[in-house]
């Protein structure tokens, strides 16, 4: 049940290590950003709403080839557009330009048809791509023209089931990522006739290409997310500031900020590293941390500051180190059971929220290890040279006991009876 | 004795678990009957979202800000006809308008309907000069060039007089109709009010055989002969439209023309596969990652675990009460700050069991080291919820969309999780006092 019994690790004594490893990593993290810059212009790939633009996302009934498709669209003067595998799909791309046509679907339009010729297959007089129409009322609306369709004036009941066919197919094509394949897989539809199978092929056909998405945005208002999104960062950053000063001390806050920006800053590495878009998701995401990270961070000072009431007889150090042992237990119990709902996230929850749950995953892991090895030695040492400082200033007092550091809390009276009692 | 102190306890903490149970009642209440009020994001219905400018450059001081409501309106008003289930159409800044049509499977003609601006001129052509002169560059004064567009898609040009005779807004209706001498071919047919009717009659009995131009944003729908005068206000306008278009038409000349231009400046498409498959994914994710909590809290904490995962339950149940309640968007974040929070809500737990734990360690009795744990552990709980907390708060304030129903679900998620760890639980524990419980 248990799997902790009271650990009595020194914490404080580790601290070294974990200046150094923190440092390091942090060190390497701004050499990275440094070469990004230097070679990009910008250390992040930032998404779509930050640089504005057109992104889509295309699926095609079969695997394509990068590559290929990179060739065919500089042919048509888009040669610098971002092209990339959705997810782990073969079939299935985005597309990214910096170009935005203020509504208009040219761009997106000739790209279509770029592709469409590149898979070799052009679009058949007089037919109606069926993997382009989404809406009953739609597909009702275009075979009005066609006899075979005719519905009797007052045959409602036919109407009806005419409809509900035309549902099927439109729902058998959201499940399967909106493309259907071939004629073929609607023989595999219920409730759909023979006829009504037989009359779609003459009068549709079914596109190799099919958008799932389009985002079209205006340069003005990338960067007015970018400023909201700044904004957001600098306020969170303040908020937490005032409200742990106010439960704790400044010490606490300041270290607190310091551990989380630590945080966020090697969470950020990772979207550094790989280039993975940094969307406004992922900014949420990396606010979250901020919040979340804090709650390891206040459990184990809201330790510290009881213990330092309690145990007032106790070094500061042994304080310390006991605090976070008391609350190793909880810390780890809790990062873990936040860390497997992520991770659910993360594996299970698709390619939309991928990034998002890749920036949580690291900040738990990372905030969890910030809350023992970067606020605890940081408070402590400040503590520690406050006090050395203190007590530089207060050396010509000869009656005053030195060395031992002590908490802040000690009441001046049981100084000289702990003269005796200290070995 | 200590049965005694017991019935004391009992009598004590009442009043407290009658509002948590009425909390709950309330909660499953409203899931079940109302779950099909949940609204739902674009990332996970599709739909289109679009912001417009409105472009108010050639209007003055207060007009500007005249014609953007003035835009608001009529657009609110074909959709309004148009029929979609909860649009929303909202002003943001000076000029800005938020269009977003959730579960809306037919783009284009969304597009169609909000994009046009659908200024009608009746203009009369000028048959007595040259097109074809005019189209190598001689263009009387005061006429124009305008085309239709044919069957074929060919481009027919007309020379037509500038100054146009009406426009729409001496429309007082218009309708759908069909052509029973042309396949029954649908066409809109529009009235014109009383002093529209006046003009029409004027001109058309003073200009019979000649043409008269039906210009829509600049294109020319038709341009019939004039047989004869026409007193009945009444005119038709046709163009091959298919029954939706005509009735496109119809309910856009119904609503009026935008007073100025608008341009497109952010427009999102999520087609309903997408839609769809975000669901699926994120339903799954929620399960998953529920199920691998709730198992690690009973491997872990036995009998306590059960307790805690019973107030994961009654957390979730809260949260989507909560989201209809408010009537809050879910998004795909959104669901992914639900199963954030069944992680986090854990914590709570884990620190009042944590304390309870170690009041036992020095010798308390149950009941008592439950007292005091839940005392101790509050102040903590609240402090670290509070952060987070706070930056839910932030996230909602400058977040859009998608991001602000992670706000939300958080927020919610937090403190629902609080109220559970502090109150729901304390009322299983204390209900269970006398049994000896391993912690």
């Amino acid at each position: 049940m248990k799997f902790f019994k009271k650990p009595h690790i020194d914490f404080v004594n580790l601290k070294k290590y974990s200046y150094f490893l923190s440092g390091f990593v942090m060190l390497f993290g701004l050499i990275l950003y440094a070469f990004y810059w230097v070679h990009n212009g910008t250390p992040f790939n930032l998404g779509i709403e930050f640089t504005g633009g057109t992104e889509i996302q295309l699926k095609f009934n079969k695997s394509v080839s990068i590559n290929e498709i990179r060739k065919v669209l500089s042919n048509y003067g888009y040669g610098k557009a971002v092209i990339q595998n959705y997810g782990s799909r073969s079939d299935e791309v985005l597309i990214r330009l910096k170009r935005y046509e203020g509504g208009q679907n040219k761009v997106v339009d000739t790209i279509k048809s770029a592709l469409m010729s590149m898979m070799q297959e052009t679009r058949p007089a007089g037919k109606i791509d069926l993997n382009s129409i989404n809406d009953v009322k739609q597909l009702t609306d275009i075979v009005q023209k066609h006899p075979e369709f005719a519905v009797k004036k007052n045959d409602y009941v036919s109407a009806v089931n005419l409809q509900n066919e035309f549902k099927a197919i439109l729902n058998y094509k959201e499940n399967h990522r909106g493309i259907i394949k071939n004629f073929s897989e609607l023989n595999e539809i219920q409730g759909l006739s023979e006829k009504t199978i037989k009359n779609i092929e003459k009068y549709f056909y079914l596109s190799p290409i099919v958008m799932r998405n389009s985002t079209m945005i205006g340069p003005a208002v990338g960067k007015n997310l970018k400023d909201n999104a700044v904004k957001a960062i600098i306020f969170s950053i303040i908020a937490i500031l005032i409200y742990v000063s106010w439960r704790f001390d400044y010490r606490f806050a300041v270290a607190s900020v310091i551990a989380l920006i630590h945080d966020v800053f090697i969470t950020s590495i990772v979207f550094v590293l790989t280039q993975r878009a940094l969307t406004l998701s992922v900014i949420a995401a990396l606010l979250t941390i901020f919040g979340y990270s804090l709650n390891d961070t206040i459990v184990v000072s809201d330790r510290i500051r009881e213990n330092s009431k309690l145990q007032h007889k106790e070094s500061y150090k042994n304080i310390v180190n006991a605090s976070i042992n008391d609350t190793l237990s909880r810390t780890i119990v809790t990062s873990f059971t936040t860390f497997i709902t992520v991770l659910a996230i993360f594996l299970f929850g698709g390619e939309v929220i991928h990034d998002f749950s890749l920036a949580l995953l690291i900040g738990i892991v990372v905030g969890t290890y910030s809350s023992i090895f970067v606020v605890s030695p940081i408070v402590y040492d400040w503590h520690v040279h406050s006090l050395n400082e203190s007590r530089k200033r207060r050396n010509d007092k000869p009656e005053m006991i030195k060395t031992e550091v002590r908490s802040t809390n000690n009441n001046f009276r049981k100084f000289k009876a702990k003269k005796h009692r200290r070995r | 004795m200590s049965s005694q102190r017991g019935m004391q306890q009992m009598g004590k903490p009442k009043g407290r678990n009658i509002i948590v149970i009425l909390i709950f009642l309330a909660a499953i209440f409203t899931v079940i009957f109302y779950y099909k009020d949940i609204k739902v994001g674009l990332d996970l219905q599709g739909g289109m979202h679009i912001v417009l400018r409105a472009d108010t450059s050639k209007l003055q001081g207060t007009r500007k800000l005249q014609a953007v409501d003035q835009v608001i309106e009529i657009l609110q008003n074909r959709i309004d006809q148009f029929g979609v289930s909860s649009p929303i159409i909202q002003k943001s800044g000076k000029d800005r308008i938020i269009v977003e049509l959730p579960g809306i499977k037919n783009v284009k003609s969304a597009l169609a309907l909000i994009g046009q601006r659908a200024v009608l001129e009746f203009k009369l052509v000028d048959e007595k000069n040259d097109v074809n002169d005019a189209l190598n560059g001689r263009v009387p004064p005061g006429r124009e060039i305008l085309y239709k567009t044919e069957k074929d898609g060919t481009k027919t040009p007309f020379l037509v007089f500038r100054k146009a005779i009406l426009t729409g807004a001496y429309l007082k209706n218009a309708r759908v109709e069909f052509n029973t001498s042309r396949f029954n071919e649908p066409y809109v047919s529009i009235d014109f009010n009383s002093k529209g009717a006046r003009i029409f009659s004027r001109v058309t009995g003073s200009h019979i055989n000649e043409r008269l131009a039906i210009v829509l944003d600049g294109k020319i729908q038709s341009a019939p002969v004039i047989r004869d005068r026409i007193s009945g206000g009444r005119a038709q306008i046709t163009g091959n439209f298919t029954l939706k278009e005509a009735q496109r038409l119809a309910i856009i000349l119904r609503a009026g023309s935008l007073p100025v231009p608008i341009n497109v400046i952010e427009k999102e498409v999520v087609g309903p596969s997408l839609g769809r498959d975000s669901i699926r994914k994120g339903l799954n994710a929620i399960i998953i990652g529920g199920l691998l909590v709730f198992i690690f809290m009973i491997f872990y904490y036995s009998i306590s675990g059960v307790i805690s995962d019973l107030a994961l339950i009654f957390n979730l149940l809260l949260i989507v009460a909560g989201l209809i309640m408010f009537k809050a968007t879910l998004t795909l974040p959104g669901i992914a700050g639900m199963i954030l929070t069944v992680g986090m809500a854990v914590d709570a737990n884990v620190l009042i069991f944590e304390r309870i734990r170690e009041e036992l360690k020095q010798g308390k009795t149950p009941h008592a080291a439950i007292d005091t744990g839940y005392k101790k552990a509050f102040i903590t709980i609240i402090d670290a919820n509070v952060t987070t907390l706070i930056t839910a708060l932030v996230l909602y304030q400058f977040g859009t969309g998608a991001v602000r129903g992670f706000a939300v679900t958080l927020s919610m998620g937090i403190i629902a999780s609080v109220f559970t760890a502090v109150v729901f639980t304390h009322m299983i524990f204390d209900g269970m006092h006398g049994v000896s419980i391993k912690i």
